[in-house]
């Protein structure tokens, strides 16, 4: 049985690469394009992901307010938050073109297995499926 | 650790040494060490005996020549030698013949750093016990010098710690840095950091506090400087019978006092606007005979009320009753600008005054009003000096009276032109230590509350489209009815400072006209009175901000008065070109900061496309079926939206005029039609089709001579924001371009279509640079510059664009205008 893979990023015409990527590495792929989307999808316990994958940057629409996601620029880190808090031991990886600043350092350390950060702008499309088939099977390599 | 004072506070000499003594040990100093000269001092040992009389012990000689202190101090050893020259002779005499140098950086001197007396141990490896040092906070903190460090590498060599603190609000230079020498914990020394470390350490034996001069009397000084020992722990409180506001001479023989009354004035010409004006009130107490009130009023009369600044004794203070009391006597000698008097034989009776209405025998029967005109417009009246008797009226010439308030006037303007420039001083401090607008704007408010007294102060700034005040970041807003706190030119009282381009002073800002109401925060109450509003202007005199400042606390005066507006004026011009700075590095950061943001997808986009392109794919069975995709096609779409997304950087970062390259254009054919194909990566995005965008009337246009680059952006920008605001349905999708011409040859260009809409509020600001509705920030994704990239390319061609219907549709209008056509051309 295929991994499943929830890949929230509301960027649908950039992050269409990396998902159709992550397909052709064999991964189902499971694609929100708004945060109320991915809220659902995390919350719900009969949906079940070997990795998630967040944008950083996203509208934070009528799920999350202005004040807990910086006005939209830190969503992903509540996201993050949220999946800590329902999936403790999927691995997260944050695939974003914000490269530095207050909202980062909001990110826990990286650690194989559980969390990577990706620059979307320094990693095309196979470098990052291969990222996370490492992130699922770390003894792999 | 004993706790000494030095006596420079008294001047040069002591008028009265056994008073200065009992001053001295009754607020439980251990010992004086004193700078006047030997030959002002009396013979050694009645000194000695003075001294001992108290407990008090001789810390050390400061003032003179060292060859007259060691002749005046003979054999006795017990106390140091102040030194801050290095003279080689008398130095090696004065250590030869067994005296404790106390060496003592002092700015100026020839011992002025740190390692200047380290030089002088260096040189002298063998005195060590002899050769002592004496830091002096103050003067090591203004070399640049860290006193706690400087303290700290000599521990073991102290012969005691002057204890001084100093403000740079006046600055550094030769003449004037003395003049920011102020009482303890009022300047920037770490003091506490030096007491504690000294204290921790131990072998310190003395903490000498040192003040050169001060500018109230010197009891005053000595009690402020014992409450900050003894919250340090040094000292005991203060006992409450040492008098800090006699009116006579002060027990150790104050100087101030002795002096006539226009020295009073000059010399307190340097204090903070309210202690002048009550010192002032004391000096008329003093000093005119048979005066024993004083209340000086300050008045404008187009604000229609008098202020109480100061008055002595405080019996005369103005409470809410009062103050109605002094306007109806003021405003005699405010309107008729001459003397008039009350209480005599032939003149008006004085009514008991407030203060005294349960013992009208106790009150004044006499009053007398002088108005004080305006040095620089003697045509009104800037104050009205009342002075109060009990004893029945005074038989002082008007033209004494007329002189002594002249010479008052003259002294309140030296006094306002010294704090209006400590205030710009203190901003162009603040301004160095701020890196963002709100950070700055906070600083700016903590001064206007320090400066006025006020209890809250908002700062309001003029948008970029020029059309409302709003409330700078890092500002709350303390009263407004508006729930986006915001002020149209000459709404409310704010909106009519800007108007006016004049401050407003009001007693109760809730019953002037134009009040728009109060904040649900807070007690209201308190909030509403007194009020004063005043302009923030540019060097062209330009508004560009009101502040705002709400409520008074603490003694009188109890309303803003005019010399707050002169105060807040100073301040505001050294806040304008900060605020202008940071404002401006905020926005190209800002700017900045969306460029990369904008430029991030596509630049990724190409990246992935130019990935699978390179990928040999056809082993992957799912390609054919799945996966066709055009992505040289994409590299293409993309590459144009950044080369749009470039375009509006620039046009949006050009500062000044927009430079153009004109060239003859047929809208359709070089605008309309390339604008539209660019969409197409946008249009794939939401899935819209493209034959959703529909353009007529341009055929017939005439060729126009525009920038066809700035042009297209323009069409750009507006489609990219109608499919971007577009409703969800596909089906639905619409969007109508039309073009017609005048009779006058005027172009008009409508955009129409039918998404979302724009809230009618909002019309004018979707133009600014970095705006977004908050109807649309949490659900939309941008940047908030195409608008005003559309709006700045259409005004360089003369042009105007603006939104003539909000909704349903939804319409932008460019009108071009007819000059524009192309030279020889006519509609084709």
């Amino acid at each position: 049985m295929a991994d499943r893979v929830l890949f929230v990023d509301d960027e649908g015409d950039v992050c269409e690469y990396y998902v159709t990527a992550l397909k052709l590495a064999g991964f189902e792929v499971d694609y929100c394009d708004t945060t109320r989307e991915g809220v659902t999808k995390i919350d719900d316990p009969q949906q079940g992901y070997t990795a998630i994958v967040l944008d950083l940057s996203m509208l934070h629409g009528s799920e999350l307010s202005a004040d807990e996601t910086m006005g939209g620029l830190a969503t992903g880190v509540v996201l993050y938050d949220r999946v800590r808090t329902r999936r403790p031991g999927t691995p997260v990886i944050v695939l974003t073109n914000v490269l530095q600043g207050p909202v980062i350092d909001r990110l826990p350390p990286q650690t194989m297995g559980a969390f990577q950060l990706v620059h979307k702008i320094e990693t095309d499309p196979f470098e990052f499926a291969e990222v996370v088939s490492r992130m699922i099977r770390p003894e792999s390599g | 650790m004993k706790v000494g004072i030095q006596s420079i506070l008294c001047g040069t000499s002591i008028h009265d040494l056994d008073e200065f003594v009992d001053t001295v040990a009754d607020l439980g100093f251990h010992g004086i060490e004193f700078s006047q000269i030997p030959s002002k001092l009396p013979p050694l040992q009645t000194l000695l005996a003075r001294l001992a009389r108290r407990n008090l012990a001789l810390i050390g000689l400061a003032g003179g020549g060292l060859t007259a202190r060691m002749e005046y101090l003979g054999g006795y050893r017990d106390c140091y030698l102040y030194v801050d020259e290095d003279d080689e002779e008398p130095l090696k005499q004065a250590l030869a013949a067994g005296f404790t140098l106390a060496v003592h950086p002092h700015l100026h001197k020839r011992i002025s750093r740190v390692w200047d007396a380290e030089q002088l141990f260096e040189a002298h490896p063998d005195r060590a016990a002899q050769l002592k040092f004496l830091p002096d906070t103050a003067h090591l903190y203004i070399a640049g010098h860290d006193p706690v460090r400087a303290i700290r590498d000599h521990l073991g060599r102290l012969a005691g710690v002057h204890l001084k603190d100093w403000t740079p609000l006046y600055g550094w230079s030769y003449h004037r840095y003395a003049r920011g020498f102020t009482e303890l914990g009022k300047g920037d020394v770490p003091l506490a950091d030096v007491v504690r470390l000294v204290a921790e350490d131990g072998r310190c034996p003395w903490l000498v506090t040192e003040l050169d001069a001060t500018t109230g009397t010197v009891s005053d000084s000595l009690v402020q400087t014992v409450r900050w020992l003894a919250r340090e722990g040094l000292l005991p409180e203060p006992p409450a019978a040492v008098p800090s506001h006699h009116p006579g001479r002060a027990r150790n023989g104050d100087p101030v006092v002795e002096l006539d009354l226009v020295w009073t004035f000059f010399r307190i010409a340097q204090c903070p606007p309210t202690e002048f004006y009550r010192q002032a009130a004391t000096g008329f107490v003093r000093h005119v005979p048979g005066c024993e009130g004083a209340v000086i009023a300050g008045c404008n009369r187009e604000h229609g009320f008098v202020t109480v600044l100061g008055a002595y004794p405080e019996e005369l203070s103005p409470g809410a009753r009062t103050v109605a009391w002094y306007e109806s006597y003021s405003r005699h000698a405010v309107e008729s600008q001459s003397v008039r008097r009350f209480g005599g034989p032939e003149e008006p009776p004085l009514p008991s005054h407030p203060a005294f209405d349960a013992d009208p025998a106790r009150g004044y029967r006499s009053l007398v009003s002088i108005p004080v005109l305006n040095t620089w417009n003697p045509h009104h009246v800037r104050f009205v000096v009342n002075l109060f008797s009990r004893g029945g009226p005074t038989e002082l010439p008007d033209e004494f009276l007329h002189r002594l308030a002249r010479e008052f006037g003259i002294a309140a303007d030296i006094m306002l032109d010294g704090w209006c420039n400590a205030a710009a001083g203190r901003v162009a401090g603040m301004a160095q230590d701020s890196d963002t607008v709100a950070g700055f704007v906070g600083e700016v408010r903590k001064l206007v509350r320090e400066l006025t007294g006020c209890r809250e102060a908002s700062l309001f700034l003029v948008n970029e489209a020029r059309d409302r005040l709003v409330p700078a970041p890092g500002s709350p807003v303390t009263w407004g009815s508006d729930s986006s706190h915001y002020y149209l030119r000459g709404q409310g009282l704010t909106g009519r400072t800007w108007a006016r381009n004049q401050a407003i002073l009001t007693l109760d800002p809730a019953r002037e006209s134009g009040w728009r109401g109060l904040s649900t925060d807070g007690d209201p109450s308190e909030r509403a009175s007194p009020g004063l509003f005043t302009p923030v202007r540019t060097t062209h005199n330009r508004v560009y901000g009101v502040i705002r400042c709400a409520g008074r606390g603490g003694p009188a005066p109890v309303t803003f008065t005019d010399d707050d507006v002169a105060v807040l004026d100073s301040v505001s011009q050294g806040v304008v070109p900060h605020l202008m700075v940071l404002r401006h590095r905020e926005a190209v950061d800002a700017r900045i900061t969306r460029v990369i943001h904008e430029l991030a997808n596509p630049v990724t986009a190409i990246r992935s496309a130019i990935a699978f392109l390179e990928r040999d794919l056809s082993a992957q069975i799912d390609l054919r079926s799945a996966l066709k995709k055009d992505y040289l096609g994409d590299v293409l779409s993309w590459c144009g939206l950044m080369q749009r997304l470039l375009k509006n950087c620039e046009i949006i970062g050009t500062e000044g005029p927009l430079p153009l390259a004109l060239a003859p254009t047929l809208l359709h054919r070089d605008v309309v039609a390339p604008a539209v194909r660019q969409c197409h990566q946008v249009l794939r995005g939401r899935k819209f089709d493209p034959a959703g965008i529909e353009y007529n009337g341009f055929i017939g246009l005439p060729s126009l001579t525009v920038d066809r680059g700035a042009f297209q952006q323009v069409f750009f920008n507006l489609l990219s924001n109608s499919i971007k605001y577009a409703y969800n349905d596909p089906s639905a999708f619409s969007v109508e371009i039309s073009a017609e011409r005048s009779t006058r040859g005027d172009v008009l260009i409508r955009f129409r279509d039918w998404g979302i809409g724009i809230p009618e509020p909002l019309a004018e600001r979707i133009f600014e640079e970095g705006f977004r509705g908050p109807h649309v920030v949490a659900f939309y994704s941008g940047q908030g510059i195409g608008l005003a990239v559309a709006r700045k390319a259409i005004e360089a061609h003369g042009g105007t664009i603006r939104v003539t219907q909000h909704r349903y549709p939804t319409e932008f209008t460019i009108w071009l205008p007819a000059s524009l056509q192309t030279a020889g051309t006519r509609g084709t």
